[in-house]
């Protein structure tokens, strides 16, 4: 059975992305993905633009599975919950962007969070620690690796990138967390094939079955956590509304 | 006098990596090769770079329809793919190196991937 790979991380141009959707969706399907997630970033307190987005992908007709997402990007807590608590109901998935080790830690502790972006994103350190990737593991917070810093880095930024990468590779094996890696792309040259996706696992300490796993099954599976979250019986993890009508 | 070849358990174990640039523009042999080592020497350095046995046969590029083949060892496909998604662009040209697939002969890379149906 060949994969199926998932980017679940794009932008377009209705948010900070380059490239319109007709346009994202032609390169997915060149570069053989069979399902992508399209993402919509939120600052601080600025407006989503989701249902402009929702619209806009209904209009093309595809055989790719299109989802979308949101990025909340903050740097007060309080705010990051706020807006998880009212967006997990309109996305298919929440990716917190991180970075802030005050975020990192909220994000982590937060069950409604899919997917915690960059961690280690312009910090002298990973970013993590052995406390947060097993808070994330009971959470079920994927920790994501983002292709596009390390693509738009070089030399001396780039080395301490990966090493970071390297530090939280090791953590999230250690503590078994989910791991995705993700184009992140803001323009579609930022987007690469699966399988090269793939290959930034050998560069950061990733087998290469737990490189291919990190971009076609646990992608998968964030999304289908994610859709058994918002059904209205789901209570918490291992506890369900079953109707007697439904038996 | 002519160098044996190694024999058999100690021949290198190759694979052909099929690649194809997506981009609007044709690029030249010369161009694609100069980035290819680029970014291969900048990842992973002239030292690191050594075990891969790198080569990328000239006469099997094809200007017009921007494929080729990289030869490498059989235990550092990823690494080499690696260098080859990070490249991004030539000239200043935004592009998108793919891995049509990897094969275990020349041969096999030519019939499956480079002679057209």
């Amino acid at each position: 059975m060949e994969r199926k790979f998932t980017d679940l991380h794009i932008y377009s141009d209705l948010s900070i992305g380059q490239n319109s959707v007709a346009e994202i969706i032609k390169m997915s399907e060149s570069l053989g993905f069979s399902s992508i997630c399209i993402i919509d970033h939120v600052k601080d307190k600025n407006k989503d633009n989701l249902d402009n987005l929702r619209e806009e992908i209904i209009r093309h007709k595809t055989d790719l599975e299109i989802y979308t997402g949101i990025e909340i990007s903050t740097e007060d807590p309080e705010i990051m919950r706020m807006r998880v608590k009212r967006l997990r109901d309109r996305a298919d998935i929440i990716i917190v962007s991180g970075g802030n080790p005050k975020i990192n830690r909220a994000a982590v502790e937060n069950p409604r969070v899919d997917i915690l972006a960059h961690p280690e994103r312009g910090r002298k350190d990973s970013g993590i620690d052995n406390v947060m990737a097993k808070l994330a593991t009971e959470n079920s917070v994927a920790i994501e690796f983002n292709f596009k810093f390390v693509l738009h880095s070089y030399r001396k930024v780039r080395s301490h990138l990966l090493s970071h990468m390297k530090t939280n590779v090791m953590l999230a094996k250690k503590y078994k967390t989910p791991i995705v890696i993700t184009s992140g792309a803001e323009s579609i040259f930022d987007m690469r094939a699966g399988r090269e996706l793939a290959s930034l696992g050998s560069l950061i300490g990733l087998e290469l079955a737990e490189s291919l796993n990190s971009i076609s099954q646990i992608p998968e599976d964030i999304i289908n956590h994610a859709k058994k979250v918002k059904d209205k019986n789901y209570i918490m993890s291992g506890v369900e509304v079953i109707r007697k009508e439904d038996i | 006098m002519k160098v044996n070849r190694l024999p058999p358990t100690m021949e290198i174990r190759e694979r052909y990596i099929v690649f194809k640039i997506i981009s609007d523009k044709d690029y030249s042999l010369e161009d694609t090769v100069k980035t290819i080592w680029s970014s291969i020497l900048q990842l992973f350095g002239e030292a690191g770079s050594a075990e891969f046995h790198v080569w990328i046969p000239s006469n099997l590029y094809n200007e017009n329809t921007n494929t080729g083949i990289i030869r490498c060892s059989h235990d550092n496909v990823q690494q080499v793919r690696a260098a080859l998604a990070l490249i991004r662009s030539i000239d200043h040209e935004h592009l998108i190196f793919k891995t049509l697939g990897v094969t275990g002969t020349m041969r096999s890379a030519k019939d499956k991937f480079l002679t057209e149906k």
